[in-house]
């Protein structure tokens, strides 16, 4: 199915979408206490809205030699399609009622951005780990 | 004795490649744990037999978990298992090869 490198592209698209959320938090945390344009509007937080970068058809597209027989079915009966790849689609604005940046909010927004980077981290060393062992094995045969 | 060691070898060659594409799964898990509304998913194994032998299939379920922290703890987890899984099938493999390459030497003698 997926081939190495397609985990390691997931991954990297995990740490790039968090890391654009990351960015945006610090700029709403920096401009907190901003206006904009200096005509009283209060600075509105900004943030990543991400959604699922390909069809997971598309990641089976290289599944046809695989010694695993995917059912059709499996991926479509119940309407829903798994993404292996995340990005941001659009940055978005709070709600025009909601005023100023809560700090609170974003720092426990920063936390889950962080959590979220430090998964796909975890999910690249494995991956590494598992390229190691195929090579070992390759050396060996 | 021959086909039975290509045998064993092809399945647990089976069994890594299936790890190996649960793992891309379980990727995209982790990936879009915070992607709204998006559903985990992983990559469950069974063995089917048939007149060529044993044949593993591959199917993609859906995961009981909402919200993205259920949905990366799951996704971690299961990582974690799948990579123990991985390394242990390759440590049978190399001892597999290493006992093969000694019955090898050994014929040669």
């Amino acid at each position: 199915m997926a081939p190495a490198a397609d985990i390691y592209a997931i991954a990297a698209s995990g740490m790039a979408a968090q890391q654009t959320e990351m960015d945006l938090i610090a700029a709403n945390i920096a401009n907190a206490t901003s206006t904009q344009g200096g005509h009283n509007i209060p600075y509105r937080a900004r943030t990543a809205v991400l959604e699922p970068s390909t069809t997971f058809a598309d990641a089976l597209a290289g599944a046809q030699d695989s010694d695993f027989d995917f059912p059709l079915g499996a991926l479509g009966d119940d309407g829903t399609d798994a993404a292996p790849g995340v990005a941001v689609s659009t940055i978005a604005e709070t709600a025009p009622n909601a005023g100023e940046v809560d700090p609170i909010e974003e720092m426990v927004r920063l936390v889950a951005a962080g959590r979220s980077y430090d998964a796909d981290v975890s999910v690249l060393q494995t991956a590494k780990q598992m390229d190691l062992d195929a090579a070992d094995i390759a050396r060996l045969a | 004795m021959r086909r039975m060691a290509e045998l064993a070898l092809e399945y647990v060659e089976s069994g890594l490649r299936f790890a190996r594409d649960r793992a891309a799964v379980l990727a995209g898990d982790a990936a879009n744990a915070r992607t709204p509304g998006f559903s985990a998913q992983d990559l469950a194994a069974g063995a089917v037999r048939s007149f060529e032998g044993l044949r593993f299939e591959a199917t993609l379920r859906q995961v009981e978990a909402s919200g993205p922290v259920a949905v990366m703890e799951y996704a971690m987890a299961a990582q974690g298992e799948n990579a123990t899984r991985y390394h242990a099938l390759a440590d049978q493999e190399r001892a597999m090869l290493h006992e093969m390459r000694m019955v090898a030497e050994e014929a040669r003698r």
